[in-house]
């Protein structure tokens, strides 16, 4: 049976591929200003080196199964929220915050398991109203700019 | 100075200076709290306001809303791990920890206290020192600077984490993010991919948020869905438990909070260091004189204390190369320039003799009132505060998000700064799960700037004096700051030595 490798092995081989990327871009600045970005790169490669270097030991050093307190395959619903915000996000950018907000909150909460919808919509109706009085009322945010409804929001 | 100071007392004493200090004081708090905004917006937005009021109530205003808006980031960033702004990011590490273990009053108590501490030997140091400290401010250049940037970035060695590889990657990746944009020097445009809006560079604030903010709220999310905690707190029975204050803290605080604020107030006066470098730098100088360093991280008071304290003087020290010479360090301080200006107050030294002796004493007067103000404030509203670790998560991480996107969208009224805080939050999420420490990204991008423009300028401006080593050493303060330098990074091996050989 081959030796699974520590996942530090793999994240350093990935940045070390990022830190080419990166050089290669770098080499493509003019003059003087290449010098800090081309170094800075040359570092972060032998950095990633060293992570490789860290994770082949903790490999050689494995007695049974590695374990780690967060993994990406066990983090299937901070991804999920996170794809929530994206699309909160677009809300946001292309229809206007005054709807993408509430939305994002309701939704948000029942997917957070707030079992009252009592609760869920008289936070979310109580943050509209404090945000809206200090962001557009008090700090007069020009956020009507944002998204194609936004100008029916906008405080005169 | 003396009859300046008690006629400014008198001036100070006035229904429409105290209502300013009050209304700059909560005004602060409040906005300091909101994430991505900090006191900069703040004090813009008093500008037009303060047209008509007398150039003491503006200013005291203005100046009590700077130093309580960088309180104001700390309560948030011991709380909910969002820190208002650059300047608390440091008090985020312990000061959330302490929170997690249901000690959240305490964290806040011990934040203002320290900021208090700090913000007042900030003001006696504005007071008494301006215009002396003033004059020596004039002989920093960006050899200084530099160096004073190479000194912030040495702290990273104490914040890089289990694996020093994984936190030197952080902190040169930060550098690398500063980069990002027109070179300041040549104006050549470097990873701008051909987008107008990467010209101007990647501001620290929304990556602040995200990496801090929304990585937390996912972590949040994964454990609120896993049923493993439903609030911050990890028993939330015994949330408010906690005591306000331990018997103890002050004697073990007080030698920490003496010292950062030292360090803030003398960070702060160097034009374009400001209050994150100058709480980083204490909390690192803290750990490292520490008897306990492996509590750091793990929600040390001692670490909420050191960057608290250093991050308010150094409110303080900004003041004073602004009030004795017109150099404006920081975008608040340039915002406070513009203030002075339109109220009729020429930087520089006929602000420190005659009639306007009076009102220049009033505001220094009134920056000091408001940090005490202040610390009125938080130690009353402490336990209030801190009922928000006890808000179920499933309410606290829409607000989060909501905030942060609108705190964010409204630093410079632009949506691309919001997608940079999402794709920094994705970033910090995955940096979580693989065991990187954000702390020394922000410090790397927070110092980028500042240390390659300033070395290219040194070089520019070492070449007709025979190059960077005889240029050097013509800079005594230069010499100086590289021997502090030295002992900072020497001190731990010679204390390992001598512990050696005494064993």
């Amino acid at each position: 049976m081959t030796k699974k490798f520590h996942r530090d092995v793999w994240v350093g081989v990935a940045l070390l591929a990022f830190c080419a990327v990166v050089f290669f871009l770098a080499l493509q600045i003019s003059g003087q200003s290449a010098v800090v970005p081309i170094t800075l790169t040359v570092l972060m490669a032998v950095c990633s080196l060293f992570i490789i270097l860290k994770g082949l030991r903790l490999t050689k050093a494995q007695e049974g199964e590695f374990h780690y307190a967060l993994t990406v395959k066990d983090s299937k619903n901070a991804f999920l929220f996170m794809g929530f915000i994206i699309i909160y996000y677009l809300l946001f950018r292309y229809v206007t915050y005054w709807i993408a907000t509430p939305v994002f909150m309701i939704f948000a909460m029942k997917h957070l398991k707030v079992k009252s919808w009592k609760v869920n919509i008289l936070i979310t109706v109580l943050y509209m109203i404090i945000c809206y009085v200090a962001f557009v009322i008090i700090l007069q945010l020009p956020i009507y700019k944002v998204g194609v409804l936004g100008r029916w929001f906008r405080y005169v | 100075m003396l009859e300046y100071l008690s006629a400014a007392i008198a001036s100070f004493a006035s229904i429409e200076v105290l209502l300013a200090l009050t209304v700059g004081v909560v005004g602060g708090m409040v906005i300091g709290i909101i994430p991505g905004l900090g006191p900069s917006v703040g004090i813009a937005l008093l500008l037009p306001i303060s047209f008509s009021m007398s150039p003491t109530a503006a200013l005291v205003m203005m100046t009590a809303m700077y130093t309580t808006g960088v309180y104001g980031g700390s309560i948030t960033a011991v709380l909910c791990h969002t820190p208002g702004t650059a300047a608390s990011a440091a008090t985020t590490m312990d000061g959330y920890e302490l929170t997690k273990k249901g000690r959240g009053m305490e964290a806040i108590s011990v934040v203002t206290v320290a900021s208090v501490v700090g913000g007042i030997i900030g003001a006696v140091c504005l007071i008494l020192f301006a215009p002396a400290l003033g004059k020596i401010s004039l002989m920093f250049s960006c050899l200084e600077y530099f160096l004073v940037a190479c000194f912030g970035l040495l702290v990273v060695s104490g914040l890089t984490g289990d694996n020093q590889a994984k936190g030197f990657f952080s902190a040169l990746l930060g550098l690398l993010i500063g980069c990002v944009g027109m070179d300041s020097i040549n104006g050549v445009s470097r990873f701008t991919f051909g987008q107008l809006w990467l010209e101007d560079g990647l501001d620290s604030t929304p990556i602040l948020i995200g990496l801090f903010s929304i990585s937390q709220v996912l972590v949040l999310v994964d454990k609120l869905l896993r049923g493993s905690s439903s609030t911050i707190v990890d028993d939330p029975a015994a949330g408010l438990k906690g005591k306000r204050w331990e018997k103890g803290n002050g004697k073990k605080l007080a030698p920490t909070m003496m010292r950062s604020s030292v360090i803030g107030a003398f960070v702060g006066f160097i034009p374009a260091a400001g209050c994150s470098i100058a709480a980083w730098i204490s909390y690192s100088i803290a750990k490292q004189t520490s008897k306990n360093p492996e509590e750091f991280g793990k929600g040390s008071i001692v670490g909420i204390a050191a960057s608290e304290a250093s991050n308010n003087a150094a409110c303080g020290g900004a003041l004073i190369p602004l009030f004795t010479l017109g150099i404006p360090g920081s975008p608040v301080t340039a915002i406070l320039y513009g203030a002075l200006l339109m109220h009729g107050l020429q930087p520089g030294s006929g602000l420190f003799t005659g009639g306007k002796a009076v009102t220049t004493y009033a505001i220094f007067l009134g920056f000091l009132f408001a940090n005490v103000l202040m610390g009125i404030i938080g130690l009353t509203m402490a336990k209030q505060m801190a009922r928000i670790c006890l808000v179920p998560n499933s309410v606290l991480v829409p607000i989060i998000v909501a905030l942060a996107c609108i705190g964010t969208y409204a630093l410079s009224n632009n949506m691309m700064e919001v997608v940079i805080m999402l794709a920094f939050g994705l970033i910090g999420y995955l940096m979580k799960i693989f065991e990187f420490e954000p702390a020394p990204l922000v410090l790397g991008v927070v110092l980028a700037d500042i240390l390659e423009s300033n070395f290219r300028r040194t070089l520019i401006m070492a070449a007709p004096k025979g190059g960077l080593i005889p240029y050097f050493f013509s800079r005594p303060v230069a010499i100086i700051i590289v021997l502090v330098i030295l002992g900072f990074a020497l001190a731990p091996f010679i204390v390992k030595a001598v512990q050696k050989k005494k064993a």
